[in-house]
Formats: structure tokens, C-alpha cells, sequence
């Protein structure tokens, strides 16, 4: 085990971890706010991996521009498919999934009929490798790490200390006081949809130019969402970071030491333990909805 | 309803169940149908099963997993160590009804969302299992074939070998009949009640003593037993298994079978499976568009008749029981 491959492995594993955080993030919001887990979160990455291939890779819009599109117009979309489809089943586990499955399909498959089922390359925004203690990195993962950071921070900010943050966080705590003392709950509810929609959309441009682009590439970051979130407690932020960071770094060091089937093998059969030791995750959660 | 005159519902009963009976007899040369609906009846038991997990508000999404389990078990007996099928079979349910016995301790200790997920790793686990370890007996991700043929042999008098299309239609639709009576059993039975009521009102049920967790295990079992029943025959009727069948997607569109048909209720998941089945076939000559259509179904379904098809048909069939 050389020292330069471990740091290149862990400035990737940071990277990969910021954007499972990411993807996690919203799910966790989702889940704390309108009581489901949205199983067609990933989509949305998916999505946002797409924007940037056609706004950034065909029209050669700026790549923050492209990032602030992205964000904007899929928080949006995020909002309308929570009016349509997820609004009357708040709080049902079971309806919900069963929502969000058709949601999968709808989106994959209108997406590979669209764009075809070719993967798609996006040249990197921030070409070119930078020195670092006489170790070589690529600029453009410790770029993509530092806006992922920004972007986590930025959230953080959001829920602690904006208004809006704050309803979010009394609804998580108890809907019906909340909507005692003034909340809109179903507006709340909305944003806090777009919100997580926006960071997954901010998570494909991210990761856009690092990864290939295609309608499934939203199946692996999912069930790493998922595991993030077992781990880290369902509703529960600082568990969220806390096994984003940890499964990122498994993921990279392991695959670049042992083998990537083994490291996920080992992945589920850790969670499937970790369940039974701890039902709720790490940190606990916000709230359990039954 | 007068006694000694027919009811539009039984008539209506016995037509459709000497129709399917009669099936393979008056269309003997359309095999591709015989064999459609040969797995629509495998897929039923696997819906119906589905079902009684799901009466207690829970969602099993290994019992795909469980159906691979079950035939991989039935297809290792039957083929490498020569068990008679119809030994083999029940084998195949008990391993699958143990094995979740032993899962479902663990398992059904997580609530609502954690136990989906929970499920879904079982899932992942079974597919990587078959497919990477034990390559010499389970032969890995090419998948096992080929699979011993049940026959019926009476020691010098008969040898029957099943093979042919219309004697595995006979097959699927009598382990169909079987299990779905045992499983109608079952849900109106102590256990169904109990099922039900943890479904509307867990706490109120476990003030009047019901065991909540071992209802749940059981429940979970039951339903893992018959889908280790339906994927043994489903070996024995397709000739090869491999571990990528039996993962998530075919499991979501089990799902959708019952959600179609109303999962609320027994008749729901069985019309479900069937019309979407057929529908199927032929959104599968349509176009490429078939998961797109099955989405576009399913999220219709769930936002303007929660109740499914049953919903909307039972006000037709029997007045009575909608205005409960």
C-alpha cells in the first residue's frame, strides 16, 4: 500500500462521500418533513446528470451556470411532482413507495427513449491535475469536493437559521403543533421537496463530468443513500455526514485495494448486521414515522 | 340471496373457473397463451402471497429473493440429488418458511421504512449470492440448467413425465389452486384477524393481546413459504433459473400486479396479476414503451383509485358490501 495511492483514494472517497451526502441529504429532509421515503430520489440526479450534458457539454453554457440552471429548474420540477403525486400520501410509507416506483420507470425509461441508451461523456470543467505535497491530484474532484462542502454548508445554514429552515424543522419535530402556531404545512412541505430535489440535481452536475451519464445511472448512489441513511438514522443531518463520509471512503480505498464486488458484499451484509443491533441507525432519528 | 337460485357472482364464478379449467383442451394449438398463462398462475400465488405480509401494513420486498431461494433449493434436490419434485417442492417452501423465521427476527424489528429497506438488502444479498458463490452447484450467473422434469410414475404401470406445455399448465394451475386455498384459509382465519387489526391499529391490537411481533414473523413466513413454493415450480416449468430473474425489477412488478388489482383485497391481487399480465403481452408487442406505461399505471392507480380495480367493480357485484 503506497502513500500517494491512499491520498489519491481518499481525495476520492471525500469527493464520492460528498455526493452521497448529497443525494442523502434530500432523502432525509424528504423523509423528516413529509413522512416517506422517496425511493425515485436518484432520479433526480439523474436528471441533473443529463442538464449538464446538454447545457454544459452540447451548448457550452458556464459550468456554475449550468449548476444554478440545474438546481432551479429541478427544485421546480421536484415541487410539481409533490403536488401531483406525493401529496395525498404524507406520512404513508407504503402508498409512497409504491408512488415512487412508478415515478422510476417514468423517468428512466422516457429518459432513455429521449436521449437515447448510448452513455454520455462530459468534458471536464477544470482540466488538468494540481500539486499538492509533491502527490498529483485532479483539480477537478478537490473543485467538485469544495462546492459539495459549500453546498452541504449552505443547507445546513437554510435549516438553522432561515425562517422556512425553521418551520422545517417544527414540522419534523410535531406537524399538528406546528401548524398551531402559524406553519403553512403544505408549503413547507413543498420546499422542503424542491430542496432535496435541488441538492440531487446539484449532485449529477457534480458528478457529471467525473462519471459517464446514462438513464440508470441513478440505481448505484440510491442504495448508497439508503445505506448512508441506515447507518446514519432516517431524518438525522450530522448522521447523514457522518456515514456519506464513511461509505465514501470505503467505497474508494476499498475498490482501489481489494475488489469492488467484495467491498459491496461486505456493505450489505454490515448494514444487514448494523440492523439488527441498532433498528434506527447510529444517530436516531429526527422522528420515527410508523 | 334466495337459496336455490343462482347469483349472477356464481355463475359468473363457475363460467371463468371452466373456462381456465378447460383452457389448454380447446385452444391446444395456442401454446404461447398455454404458457402465458401457465406463469400468470405462478405469479398469482407469488401476488397473493405478497398479500399477506402486506395485511399488516408491511411490504415484503425479498419475497422475489425468496421465490429464487426456493427454486434454486427445489432445482439442487431435484436435479443434483434426485428428490421427486413433489418431495422436493415442500422442501424447497419449509427451507424458504425457515429461513425467514430465522431473517425475519431481525428484520421485523425495524419499522415502517427501515423494514423496506431491510428487505430490499436481503435482495441484493440473494442475487450476489447465486450469482458469485458456489459456482460448482449453483453455476453461477449463467444460471442453473437444466432442471429435473416432475413425473408421475407408478411403479410399473405409469411414467408420466411433465413436459409438455399443457401438463405444466395443469401443474402451475393445481399449485395454484392448492396454495390459494390454504392462503384464503389462512386470512380468515385467528392469524388473518390478527394480521388485519396490526394493520389499523397496532397499538390498540397488542392492548387486547395480540403478540405483534410474532404475528409479523409469522405473516412474513407464510408468505416467504408459498413464493419458495411458487419459484420451485417455476424451475421445474421454465428448465433454467438464474439469479438476475429473480431481482428487484420482477419484484416491482409484482408489486404493481397488486396495487392494480386493489391491495386491499384477496380477489384484488388475483384479477390484478392477470389483466395486467395479459395486458403485458401485448403492451410488450406495442412497443418499447412497456415500463413506461407500467409507471404511468401505477402512479394513476395510486392517486385516483386507491382501491385498485376491486374498488371500483365490488359496487357491481354485490351492493351490500360497498355500503359497509
Amino acid at each position: 500500500m503506497d502513500l500517494t495511492t491512499l491520498a489519491q483514494a481518499s481525495v476520492d472517497g471525500v469527493m464520492l462521500g460528498m455526493m452521497y451526502i448529497l443525494i442523502a441529504l434530500g432523502l432525509t429532509l424528504v423523509y423528516s418533513i413529509l413522512g416517506i421515503v422517496n425511493f425515485a430520489h436518484a432520479q433526480f440526479y439523474m436528471l441533473g446528470g443529463f442538464l449538464t450534458w446538454l447545457l454544459f457539454g452540447e451548448r457550452h453554457f458556464s459550468y456554475f451556470l449550468t449548476l444554478i440552471i440545474a438546481m432551479v429548474s429541478i427544485g421546480l420540477f421536484g415541487i410539481v411532482v409533490e403536488r401531483l403525486c406525493f401529496r395525498p400520501f404524507r406520512g404513508k410509507v407504503l402508498e409512497a413507495f409504491i408512488i415512487s416506483l412508478g415515478l422510476i420507470w417514468i423517468f428512466e425509461q422516457s429518459v432513455l427513449r429521449i436521449m437515447g441508451v448510448w452513455e454520455k461523456g462530459v468534458p471536464s470543467a477544470f482540466a488538468g491535475k494540481i500539486e499538492i505535497l509533491g502527490m498529483k491530484f485532479y483539480t477537478e474532484r478537490l473543485v467538485v469536493t469544495l462546492i459539495g462542502i459549500g453546498l452541504i454548508v449552505a443547507l445546513q445554514f437554510f435549516i438553522q437559521r432561515t425562517r422556512y429552515g425553521r418551520a422545517m424543522r417544527a414540522i419534523a419535530q410535531d406537524r399538528e403543533c406546528a401548524a398551531l402556531q402559524g406553519v403553512n404545512i403544505d408549503l413547507t412541505c413543498s420546499l422542503a421537496f424542491g430542496v432535496g430535489c435541488a441538492l440531487a440535481a446539484a449532485a449529477g452536475v457534480l458528478l457529471g463530468p467525473v462519471l459517464y451519464i446514462s438513464p440508470y445511472m441513478g440505481g448505484p448512489p440510491i442504495l448508497k443513500a439508503f445505506i448512508i441513511i441506515i447507518l446514519g438514522g432516517l431524518g438525522s443531518i450530522p448522521g447523514c455526514l457522518v456515514g456519506g463520509l464513511f461509505l465514501g471512503l470505503v467505497d474508494a480505498i476499498g475498490s482501489s485495494f481489494i475488489s469492488l464486488t467484495a467491498v459491496e458484499v461486505l456493505t450489505f451484509v454490515f448494514i444487514f448486521l448494523m440492523l439488527l443491533i441498532r433498528p434506527r441507525g447510529l444517530m436516531g432519528g429526527l422522528k420515527a414515522h410508523g | 340471496m334466495d337459496r336455490g337460485r343462482l347469483s349472477f357472482r356464481q355463475v359468473l364464478q363457475f363460467v371463468i373457473g371452466l373456462f381456465i379449467f378447460l383452457f389448454p383442451l380447446l385452444f391446444s394449438e395456442q401454446l404461447f397463451w398455454v404458457h402465458v398463462l401457465t406463469l400468470i398462475f405462478i405469479y398469482i400465488i407469488l401476488s397473493v402471497s405478497l398479500r399477506l405480509v402486506a395485511l399488516t401494513g408491511l411490504l415484503n420486498l425479498a419475497s422475489m429473493a425468496f421465490m429464487g431461494i426456493g427454486a434454486y433449493a427445489s432445482a439442487v434436490l431435484s436435479t443434483r440429488l434426485e428428490v421427486p419434485f413433489w418431495i422436493a417442492m415442500p422442501i424447497a417452501g419449509g427451507v424458504c418458511a425457515l429461513l425467514s423465521l430465522a431473517l425475519g427476527v431481525p428484520l421485523l424489528r425495524l419499522i415502517g421504512a427501515y423494514f423496506f429497506i431491510g428487505t430490499v438488502t436481503i435482495a441484493m444479498i440473494v442475487r450476489v449470492f447465486f450469482g458469485n458463490f458456489f459456482v460448482d452447484i449453483f453455476q453461477g450467473i449463467p444460471g442453473f440448467s437444466p432442471i429435473a422434469k416432475p413425473s408421475i410414475t407408478i411403479p410399473g404401470i405409469l411414467e408420466f413425465v411433465l413436459i409438455s406445455k399443457t401438463s405444466q399448465y395443469y401443474l402451475a394451475l393445481v399449485v395454484m389452486t392448492i396454495s390459494l386455498l390454504i392462503m384464503y384459509r389462512l386470512e380468515n382465519s385467528k392469524y388473518g384477524r390478527a394480521w388485519k387489526a396490526i394493520a389499523q391499529a397496532d397499538n390498540l391490537a397488542e392492548s387486547v393481546g395480540v403478540d405483534l411481533f410474532k404475528y409479523k414473523v409469522l405473516a412474513f413466513a407464510a408468505c416467504n413459504f408459498f413464493c419458495g413454493i411458487a419459484g420451485a415450480t417455476y424451475g421445474a416449468i421454465m428448465n433454467i433459473i438464474t439469479p438476475h430473474e429473480f431481482d428487484l425489477p420482477r419484484m416491482f412488478i409484482i408489486v404493481m400486479y397488486c396495487v392494480v388489482g386493489g391491495i386491499h383485497s384477496f380477489w384484488g391481487a388475483i384479477i390484478g396479476t392477470f389483466i395486467m399480465a395479459v395486458i403485458a403481452e401485448f403492451l410488450r408487442t406495442l412497443g418499447q414503451w412497456e415500463l413506461f406505461g407500467y409507471g404511468v399505471i401505477l402512479v394513476l392507480t395510486m392517486r385516483f383509485m386507491p382501491q385498485g380495480l376491486v374498488g371500483l367493480v365490488k359496487p357491481l357485484l354485490s351492493p351490500a358490501e360497498a355500503n359497509k
